[in-house]
Parts: C-alpha cells; sequence; structure tokens
C-alpha cells in the first residue's frame, strides 16, 4: 500500500540523509568514463563525455559501512569531469556534472534493528533521474536539477521502499541537511511503502 | 633539388635538398655519397639508405672521396642496419639519385626556414615534381614541431610526408610522445597535419597520461597531444 505522508516522508528523508552524511566514500576517486564522443583538454584540464556518456565509480569493492553511501554509476547525454594535477603528476577528479537524462544509481547502507532486536545492515539502491547532476568540488553536495525522481528499493523488493519527487534534490554533507524542493504548480512529494510489519 | 658534399671536415658530410626536405648525413670515411641522377619527364626521385653503424665497411668498394660518382645501385645487403629493398632495373630514361650515409636524418622547414620536422631513418625513397616532393621513409624516429620547436617525437615503421600538403602519414603501428608531459598515443596509424597544428589516428588507439588512460577506436589532437577528441571511447582514471 502506498501512503503519500509527511511523517513517512521523513523518516525516507532521514534515511538518505543518514546514508549520505556517512559518505566519506561519496568521492569520485577511480572511475571510468565512456561516451561515443571523448574530449580531453589538458589547458582546462577538462574530459567530456558525449552520446551514451558513463560514469562508472570504480570504487573499493568491499562491505559497506552502515551510514554510507556509494556513487556506482550516472549514465547521461553529457559528462563532464573537471580534473586536478598533483603533485606526482597524477590526476585526480574533483568534480562532475551530467547533464541530459540523467541516470544515478547508487548503494546506501544503513543499520537497522530488526522485530527481534537484533541489528542488521541493510543495503538499499537508489536509483535517481534527473535532467543534471553535478558532484561539486566540495564533495560535501550532491545536487539533482530537473524532474528529479529518486526511487529506493531493497534488494528483491521490486516495489519501492521510497520514492521521492520534486524539481532539485540537493544533500548537503556539511550541513546535514538534505533538501528537495518542488515548484507551485508541482510540488515536492515523499512516497513511502509500508512493509507489512510496519503497517500492522 | 640540390647536392651539396663537404668532405673536408672530420666527418665528410653531404647535404641534398629536395623541395622543403633537406636530407643531411655523414659521409663514410671509406668513401663518399654514390649517386647516379638523372631525370624523368619533370620528375626526380632520390633513394637514401642509412647505415647507422659501420657505414664504411659496407659503402661500395671503390668510391673515391673526393666527391660522387655515377655507379650501380648497391646490392640489398648493402649494411647491417639497412633494409634497402631489392633494386628495380630501372629504364634508361628514369632519375634515380641514391646516396648511403651514416647517421641519417632528413629535415623539413617550411618557407621561412621554421623547422616542421626532423627525422632519422633507415631507408628513404623520394620523388620531386616541380617544387614539392614526397619522400617514404622506414625505420623512423622523428621529432614535430610547433611554431619551430619541438611538440612530439614520433616512431613507425613507415612514413610518408609531402611538402605539398604538408602533411605526415605514418604506419605500421605509431607511437607519438608528447614533449610537454610525456604523454603518449599509439595507434595503427596517423595523419599529421603539420600546418593546421592536428594530429588524426586511427586505430586500436591508446593514449595514455599520467593515471589517465583512453582507448578509442580514432582520435584528433594538437602536436602536442594536450587537445584531444576520441571516438568510441572509454578513459579510464587509476
Amino acid at each position: 500500500m502506498r501512503r503519500i505522508a509527511i511523517i513517512p516522508a521523513l523518516i525516507a528523508a532521514l534515511g538518505l540523509y543518514v546514508g549520505l552524511v556517512g559518505a566519506g566514500s561519496f568521492t569520485i576517486g577511480k572511475m571510468k568514463l565512456s561516451g561515443a564522443v571523448l574530449e580531453w583538454d589538458m589547458n582546462k584540464l577538462t574530459i567530456t563525455a558525449q552520446g551514451n556518456a558513463s560514469f562508472v565509480s570504480l570504487g573499493p569493492d568491499k562491505p559497506m559501512k552502515p551510514g554510507t553511501m556509494q556513487l556506482k554509476s550516472i549514465k547521461a547525454a553529457s559528462i563532464r569531469v573537471d580534473l586536478v594535477r598533483t603533485k606526482d603528476k597524477t590526476f585526480t577528479a574533483k568534480q562532475a556534472v551530467a547533464t541530459g537524462g540523467v541516470v544515478i544509481d547508487a548503494k546506501q547502507a544503513s543499520e537497522e534493528t530488526d522485530q527481534a532486536g537484533a541489528a542488521r545492515i541493510v543495503v538499499r539502491d537508489v536509483h535517481a533521474t534527473a535532467r543534471t547532476a553535478s558532484l561539486p568540488e566540495s564533495r560535501e553536495v550532491v545536487l539533482l536539477t530537473g524532474d528529479v525522481l529518486v526511487k529506493i528499493t531493497e534488494p528483491g523488493v521490486q516495489e519501492p521502499v521510497a520514492v521521492l519527487a520534486g524539481e532539485a534534490l540537493t544533500v548537503s554533507l556539511k550541513d546535514n541537511k538534505l533538501r528537495i524542493e518542488g515548484q507551485a504548480s508541482k510540488p515536492a512529494e515523499f512516497t513511502i511503502t509500508l512493509k507489512e510489519e510496519e503497517k500492522k | 633539388m640540390a647536392i651539396r658534399l663537404r668532405t673536408g671536415d672530420a666527418e665528410p658530410r653531404a647535404n641534398i635538398r629536395l623541395s622543403q626536405f633537406v636530407y643531411n648525413g655523414v659521409i663514410p670515411a671509406s668513401g663518399s655519397p654514390d649517386s647516379i641522377v638523372s631525370r624523368q619527364g619533370r620528375g626526380i626521385r632520390l633513394r637514401i639508405v642509412a647505415v647507422v653503424l659501420l657505414a664504411g665497411a659496407v659503402w661500395l668498394a671503390g668510391c673515391s672521396t673526393g666527391g660522387p660518382r655515377r655507379t650501380a645501385p648497391p646490392s640489398e645487403t648493402g649494411g647491417k642496419a639497412a633494409a634497402p629493398q631489392a633494386p628495380k632495373k630501372k629504364p634508361a630514361e628514369e632519375s634515380i639519385i641514391k646516396a648511403e650515409f651514416q647517421k641519417a636524418e632528413m629535415t623539413w622547414a617550411d618557407e621561412n626556414g621554421v623547422p616542421v620536422w626532423k627525422a632519422q631513418f633507415k631507408e628513404a625513397t623520394a620523388s620531386q615534381t616541380g617544387e614539392s616532393a614526397v619522400v617514404e621513409l622506414r625505420g623512423v624516429k622523428a621529432s614535430l614541431y610547433r611554431n619551430g620547436k619541438v611538440a612530439s617525437s614520433l616512431v613507425a615503421p613507415r612514413v610518408v610526408a609531402d611538402s605539398r600538403s604538408k602533411e605526415v602519414r605514418a604506419s605500421g603501428g605509431v607511437k607519438i610522445t608528447s614533449a610537454v608531459d610525456g604523454a603518449t598515443a599509439r595507434c595503427e596509424r596517423i595523419v599529421w597535419k603539420s600546418q593546421e597544428d592536428r594530429i588524426i589516428g586511427v586505430g586500436a588507439v591508446k593514449m595514455i597520461r599520467g593515471n589517465l588512460t583512453v582507448t578509442a577506436r580514432s582520435f584528433e589532437a594538437d602536436t602536442t597531444l594536450n587537445k584531444a577528441r576520441f571516438t568510441e571511447a572509454e578513459l579510464s582514471l587509476d
């Protein structure tokens, strides 16, 4: 059963918020970037992929800690990554901007207590779509804009446990805030699906 | 075309100018450049085999030290470092210049004398028509210039340079190394448009700059590889 309600929405928001707050792993790091056309400009230190652009994060493949979120991939019409040159003449990605039909997949781990009182780590899939997405240099804010739709699902469950919709989603890691914005004609929404045990 | 011999130095040298291409090589101590010059129509063809070391030992027997003389083309086993093609019998009217050098290199400067490229090679064949010349080099190691400064280096088994189009075509597995930061690009073949400061590479492209690696089907880049555009590409940042 689906409901639109404030309290479940806050719970859902809190769940995402906690995941992002502990997001020390929410960095660009190692990556693969591909596209029909790829351009690099080492004067400006930018790399741009266009045409079925894909950004895949190559973070360490190890169990996630509760309260963390790992970016898995971004797909878009265009993805630009800005680089910085390190002292040892290697490069690191400092920020990324994706535009046009953005699809982001990430994983979020949180610790929950089951009915028996035992703690368990739940890893949820986060699937977001928007017109643009940016991972600014500070890495403390993630911005999604334009018809933002976020679906959070649990493994083996087809129905999303939470859905966020709005015009812009801002995740501020620095201020510990998550802000979703709508428009006057199209307010933001949180939709949460209660589990059977939660309905009782 | 102009041929200039300088034999009074400790290392006697020969210099051949063909349009904007200038060949320069050390004349082996035991001999002198061996040349046959004739004309075929308006064109002139030139063939140079560079014998990098021990050239004196393989220099045609009987060469005098005083200057060029006419002789038959050398055999295919003319030198260890050389890979000359089997000499073909030319029609009487065909024009050939043939010379052997130690440490042979070719320079190419534009109309203002600004260097465009400089190449060392194992073997070269060239033809000139009017003011333009086309050279084919084998076993090439070259420097590519931009605004008179070395922008990158090129290594390729086969290179064709055209003074009219200002283009250099390299094939057989090409490696380009940027003089700016050592970035490398490998691919099957390239065209370097010197006047446009543009390199176009095709086939199994792999470009590496620091911890960035790009694999692609083709690329276009400036001569320093600083700006590049790849097709069907994947970049990895390690």
